[in-house]
């Protein structure tokens, strides 16, 4: 849980894009599928265990070893699905938080005052990412080469709109503190 | 040459009965691990109550199934 200062209000709550997510899941879905190649195999199978399991004990141990699998899958899902979920960039008109869910037991969270931003810069690689409107997002703060970086982020454009317009709304310009 | 003469396995309908329950056993822990561990998660970094309870049961419902399938499975064997 994020604790906000006092008058802090959060701005924006972004993930990273479903499609992003599917990309990880394509090869759980992939895996699940497999299964389906049992019936297929079936004469192969009964030939193989013919001599030792009657055919109704192997369609038991078929059944076994396919909801074993899928029950394996489910679970890897659901961590997948986590860290995606967990894994957010907070802009409040504060600062800017970006918590990283690198997996279960790893969280790594990032935090940079707005005042402290000096350049966004984004970037949309490739023919799916300007399709699905994701992309990378660069945040360039005050001291040296630091630098956050959010991958795979939804609608990188508005997000650094945002995040401008909310650095000149409430941080206090250079310009007016030295006329 | 058949796999089970290959691992010198007298008769593997016993192997397969006694590695089954094992599986089972292995697999409902790290099921019930993983549901611990990812309703902490959920509620502990900031998601609502009702968003978390959903996810829970998605998961725990999914699970009971794939699960309920695997004891069906054994018992038939």
């Amino acid at each position: 849980m994020i604790d906000l200062h006092p008058e802090e209000k959060i701005v924006l709550v972004v993930r990273r894009h479903w499609f992003v997510f599917l990309g990880e899941v394509f090869a759980l879905i992939l895996a699940a599928l497999l299964p389906l190649a049992f019936p297929i195999f079936s004469n192969y199978l009964y030939d193989l265990g013919g001599k030792y399991l009657a055919q109704s004990q192997i369609i038991a141990v078929t059944t076994f070893v396919s909801a074993a699998w899928l029950l394996l899958l489910w679970v890897i899902f659901f961590i997948i699905f986590t860290n995606y979920y967990l894994d957010t960039l907070i802009v409040t008109n504060q600062r800017i938080i970006d918590v990283d869910q690198v997996n279960l037991f790893a969280r790594d969270i990032a935090t940079a005052p707005l005042g402290s931003v000096q350049d966004v810069k984004i970037e949309i690689l490739g023919i799916l990412a300007t399709m699905f409107n994701y992309g990378n997002l660069h945040l360039q703060t005050a001291g040296g080469d630091k630098e956050i970086v959010i991958r795979g982020i939804q609608n990188p454009e508005y997000v650094k709109k945002l995040i401008m317009s909310t650095h000149q709304s409430e941080v206090p310009s250079h310009n007016s503190a030295h006329p | 040459m058949n796999p089970g003469e290959l691992l010198k396995i007298e008769n593997p309908a016993e192997v397969i009965s006694f590695a089954m329950p094992i599986i089972l056993v292995a697999l409902v822990l790290f099921f019930l691990v993983l549901a611990i561990v990812l309703s902490y998660h959920w509620r502990k970094y900031g998601v609502g109550r009702v968003r978390a309870a959903i996810f829970m049961w998605t998961y725990l419902i999914g699970g009971i199934i794939f699960i309920g399938a695997m004891v069906t499975a054994k018992l038939s064997y």
